[in-house]
């Protein structure tokens, strides 16, 4: 089949990640809320068969509005506010968060008055997240979560519990199920750390309040990162930016967080790294996780390690040698100059034949193609040299 | 900061009105912006001289780009009025309503209103509120007040009522309301009359009376607004009785 010429942009080959939509819906699913996509039905079937895979197993208020053209081009938002009022009243949720898709972004749907009047008819908080379907996944989240920490967090602090952390951006599309999470709970608290939240899996609204009493934000996606900026400025909370992955690493950024709890000063932990153009070993991914596992690497495995982010993330999450690169061609010029690649398995295909490979599979972007394949490198020692693959 | 949206029919006077209504509030010493919302991008052309901008949509579509600075996209006019015009898209082709909304955005991320700090902000929306587009000046955090621009005439009043009920309809969202009709008149028979009973009958005040006048076509002509042209003129007093209202009623 012949293939339109388009723009650098078109990816021919590799997959793409997940939208601003999805991760809303993955930043909101177990903490009581209602989640309404306003889109057409059976765009909710990339989130739910690809993007989630708590989908299944756990119970969620997930929903679209199977929005109709009729609906749109006739400006029905009574139906759609009527929709998601008489759903609202009968499963009382704890909150409403709406999200704009393409088709009501395109005709100037204004979500913030929808939300305004759903919330004057229910009495349940009701807010509309600024998404477009068009940006990363990772924008989505951060937005919702900024919403709801301005809705639902108290004004102060009641006191700071000494020792004490929450962990900021996990959400399954980053960090899956498979307890990546539960492991970095489970490594802080050994640290003799207090988690007193983790924004936002395996805790409900109710325990997320508790984070303004926080020493400290560990933020381990670029998700996290715009809640821990608003809790830096609005409660002083500062912030820590890494996983911790592998032994070496996990350990420098215990002394990192001890530091910051002191200092005050925020920290870009996973970017502060040696990185330069001619490196060994390209990782690509979500830069916080990158980052990590580029000083794990360097540390235990003796190679020099240079990011490429294709999320468009915090330019402050990569330093000099990294670059932010999301065009397909562009990526595979990228993989041809490294000895070692470090990618999710959806990469390979334009990986060069003969080069070595390691695979790590990334929900938000292979979805559940590799679930069973996922690794959990929280704190743990890596034979790194057995995960090494040869194209 | 009062942000106010002039509505009308198509063809009413509505950029006249609007820009000698900033031309007014300035020369009484106000700092002003005013937005044209129109594709045919000339609401500010007689605060200019005569010589229009670029229109927002004209620079992304001629750059493929979207503006980085407030100046690529502004020009300043008379009494340091800040001009900016939306324009629309290919004629024919595109979304002139998305347009509006698209530029708003943008202006907001360039954060114009923090960095110019105006004391009014004057939409110049073309004709009806026929889709979202053309809502977007009185949602909330633009416009809290809307103007009603008509004549006596048997269409003007038409549009006029459609924009009242418009408004109103968005009565729940947290909307602008409507804050009175200026009456431009254009000597139709019994105009006042006619343009007063439409004014009873939706409690809705006539803020502005503004008279047929050749000044205002003789200074238009020359790229003018009567303001600039002789603050003095009869007409031109209209205006700025107007404008001092409204400063008067920010200020109260």
């Amino acid at each position: 089949m012949r293939k339109l010429f388009m723009n650098n942009n078109y990816a021919k080959i590799i997959s793409c990640y997940a939208a601003d939509t999805a991760g809303v819906c993955s930043a909101l699913f177990e903490l009581g809320g209602m989640t309404i996509v306003h889109d057409a039905s059976g765009c909710n079937s990339t989130y739910a068969t690809h993007d989630e895979p708590r989908w299944f197993n756990a119970e969620s208020m997930v929903y679209i509005s199977a929005l109709t053209e009729l609906d749109m081009v006739c400006g029905n938002d009574d139906k759609f506010i009527d929709d998601v009022v008489r759903s609202a009243v009968t499963l009382q949720p704890e909150f409403i968060a709406l999200c704009n898709s393409p088709i009501p972004l395109m005709v100037g749907t204004d979500m913030r008055a929808v939300a305004c009047s759903i919330e004057a008819q229910t009495n349940i908080p009701c807010f509309a997240v600024p998404t477009s379907g068009m940006e990363h996944y990772h924008v989505g989240a951060a937005k919702a979560w900024e919403l709801l920490a301005e809705r639902f967090l108290p004004e102060k602090a009641e006191k700071i519990i000494p020792q004490s952390v929450n962990i900021l951006g996990a959400t399954p599309l980053d960090f899956s199920i498979n307890g990546n999470v539960e492991s970095i709970v489970e490594f802080l608290k050994k640290s003799d750390y207090k988690v007193l939240a983790s924004w936002a899996m395996n805790n409900t609204l109710e325990e997320l309040s508790n984070s303004v009493n926080a020493e400290v934000n560990l933020v381990i996606a670029n998700s996290g990162l715009p809640l821990a900026q608003y809790m830096y400025k609005k409660y002083n909370i500062p912030f820590v930016c890494g996983v911790p992955v592998g032994k070496s690493a996990a350990n420098d950024l215990l002394e990192e967080l001890a530091h910051v709890r002191q200092s005050k000063v925020n920290s870009y932990w996973s970017a502060c790294r040696e990185s330069c153009e001619n490196a060994q070993c390209v990782i690509i991914g979500e830069s916080v996780y990158s980052g990590t596992l580029a000083k794990a690497l360097e540390s235990e495995l003796g190679v020099s390690c240079r990011i490429i982010d294709p999320l468009a993330g915090d330019k402050k999450l990569l330093t000099c040698g990294d670059k932010a690169v999301g065009q397909e061609k562009l990526i595979a010029g990228e993989f041809a100059q490294a000895d070692l690649i470090v990618c999710d398995n959806m990469y390979l295909p334009i990986v060069p034949p003969g080069k070595k490979y390691i695979a790590l599979p990334h929900e938000a972007f292979s979805g559940r193609c590799y679930h069973k394949a996922r690794l959990n490198l929280i704190d743990k020692y890596i034979d790194w040299k057995s995960l090494i693959c040869r194209k | 900061m009062q942000k106010i949206a002039i509505y009308g029919k198509g063809g009413i006077g509505k950029s006249t009105v609007t820009s000698n209504l900033a031309a007014a509030l300035a020369t009484l010493g106000k700092r002003v912006i005013q937005i044209g919302c129109d594709p045919k991008a000339d609401s500010t052309v007689n605060l200019l001289g005569g010589e229009p901008l670029t229109p927002v949509m004209n620079f992304i579509r001629d750059f493929d780009r979207e503006p980085e600075t407030i100046g690529e996209i502004s020009k300043v006019g008379f009494g340091n009025i800040l001009c900016i015009e939306t324009g629309g898209p290919t004629p024919g082709l595109g979304c002139a309503g998305r347009g509006i909304i698209t530029t708003f955005s943008l202006l907001e991320e360039l954060e114009l209103f923090e960095t110019y700090q105006p004391d009014f902000v004057l939409y110049d929306v073309l004709g009806d509120v026929v889709c979202g587009g053309f809502a977007a000046p009185i949602r909330e955090g633009y416009a809290e007040k809307v103007l009603i621009v008509t004549s006596g005439e048997k269409m003007a009043l038409y549009a006029a009522n459609n924009i009242n009920n418009a408004v109103k309809n968005f009565a729940d969202r947290n909307y602008a309301a409507v804050r009175g009709i200026v009456m431009n008149r254009r000597a139709v028979e019994n105009e006042e009359e006619k343009v007063r009973k439409f004014a009873d009958d939706n409690n809705l005040e006539i803020v502005a009376d503004i008279p047929r006048s050749n000044d205002i076509i003789h200074y238009e002509d020359m790229g003018k607004t009567v303001i600039e042209g002789n603050k003095d003129l009869p007409v031109s007093q209209k205006f700025l009785a107007l404008a001092q209202m409204l400063i008067d009623e920010g200020e109260s």
